[in-house]
């Protein structure tokens, strides 16, 4: 049962992404109105970023061939940038 | 990875043994085949995500005034719920790798339960939008907001199911290198559902 290592990693990865849940609720709420843009593309970046940790590090993804590795960095890539392409060209009010 | 410090696989050790896997060791988690149905249930849903953007562009008022009309209180319980689930669900493949099943059985259980307070969360969100008068025909925004959370929890329902057989199959100490790994795919499927809802959130309920 010595698991310590990698069950501490996912720990802290899981803690983590507690935290940037907080910071993109904070940066979405109206207080930040000021530079609704910026904040509206933080938004996105945080939660791609939680998605691409969920992604390495629980689903084991960062221990697979690289083909595996490389579809999923790119799906979570080209998602990222095709709605923040699509956000800032048809949805910047 | 991980795990297994002796990966002292005796020789006569093979269709009975918990899978070991050595540190460091490139393998795919699960099954290929499997990740070709993940692959083609994400790219489903980034398409979903692009029309989404796509149609809010063209009305966003319309989608600014909606979105303060949701409880962002439930949509972040929802991320606190599945995240913690997640986790749960990562210590009990780890546990269900090492044979130490009562552990797998725990984390399984305590990641259905939390799943399953996903569900109750949503229900209750559905009805308060219900006694507002608030249905999928009720604007654009409203119709994609039901169909895109209704499809993530119908994922999600037929998650749980997985979780509970991840967890009665975690009883057994004889679970053979093919049980673990369709307890990997389960917790890649799970781990799924908890990052779709993580881009859900993000798109439905914060996006300003």
């Amino acid at each position: 049962m010595e698991s310590g290592r990698p069950a501490s990693s996912t720990t802290t990865v899981w803690l983590v992404l507690l935290v940037a849940s907080a910071a993109s609720l904070w940066l979405g709420s109206d207080a930040t109105d000021r530079s609704h843009t910026a904040a509206a593309v933080g938004v996105l970046a945080i939660a791609f970023a939680k998605i691409w940790l969920i992604v390495r590090y629980f689903m084991e993804v960062r221990f697979a061939p690289l083909w595996l590795r490389l579809s999923l960095d790119a799906w979570v890539a080209g998602v990222f940038v095709a709605i923040t392409a699509l956000y800032l060209t048809f949805a910047v009010g | 990875m991980q795990l297994a410090k002796q990966a002292a696989t005796s020789p006569g050790e093979s269709a009975g043994s918990a899978a070991r896997v050595t540190p460091g060791e490139i393998r795919v988690p699960g099954e290929s085949g499997f990740w070709i149905l993940i692959l083609g249930d994400l790219t489903a849903f980034a398409l979903m995500f692009c029309v989404f953007i796509y149609y809010r562009g063209h009305d966003v008022g319309l989608y600014l005034d909606s979105q303060l009309r949701l409880n962002r209180a439930f949509g972040a319980l929802n991320v606190v719920l599945l995240l913690t689930s997640s986790w749960c669900v990562v210590q009990g493949v780890e546990a269900f790798r090492e044979r130490i099943t009562q552990r797998a059985r725990r984390c399984f259980g305590a990641g259905f339960l939390l799943g399953a307070g996903f569900v109750v969360v949503k229900v209750l969100e559905y009805g308060d939008k219900v006694r507002e008068g608030i249905a999928a025909s009720t604007n654009e925004f409203f119709m994609f907001f039901y169909v895109l959370t209704g499809i993530h929890l119908l994922h999600l329902v037929i998650g749980l199911g997985v979780l509970a057989w991840m967890r009665a199959k975690s009883r057994s100490e004889w679970s053979t290198h093919r049980d673990v790994a369709l307890a990997e795919c389960g917790g890649v499927y799970w781990h799924m559902v908890d990052l779709l809802w993580v881009a859900l959130f993000a798109l439905l309920y914060l996006l300003r």
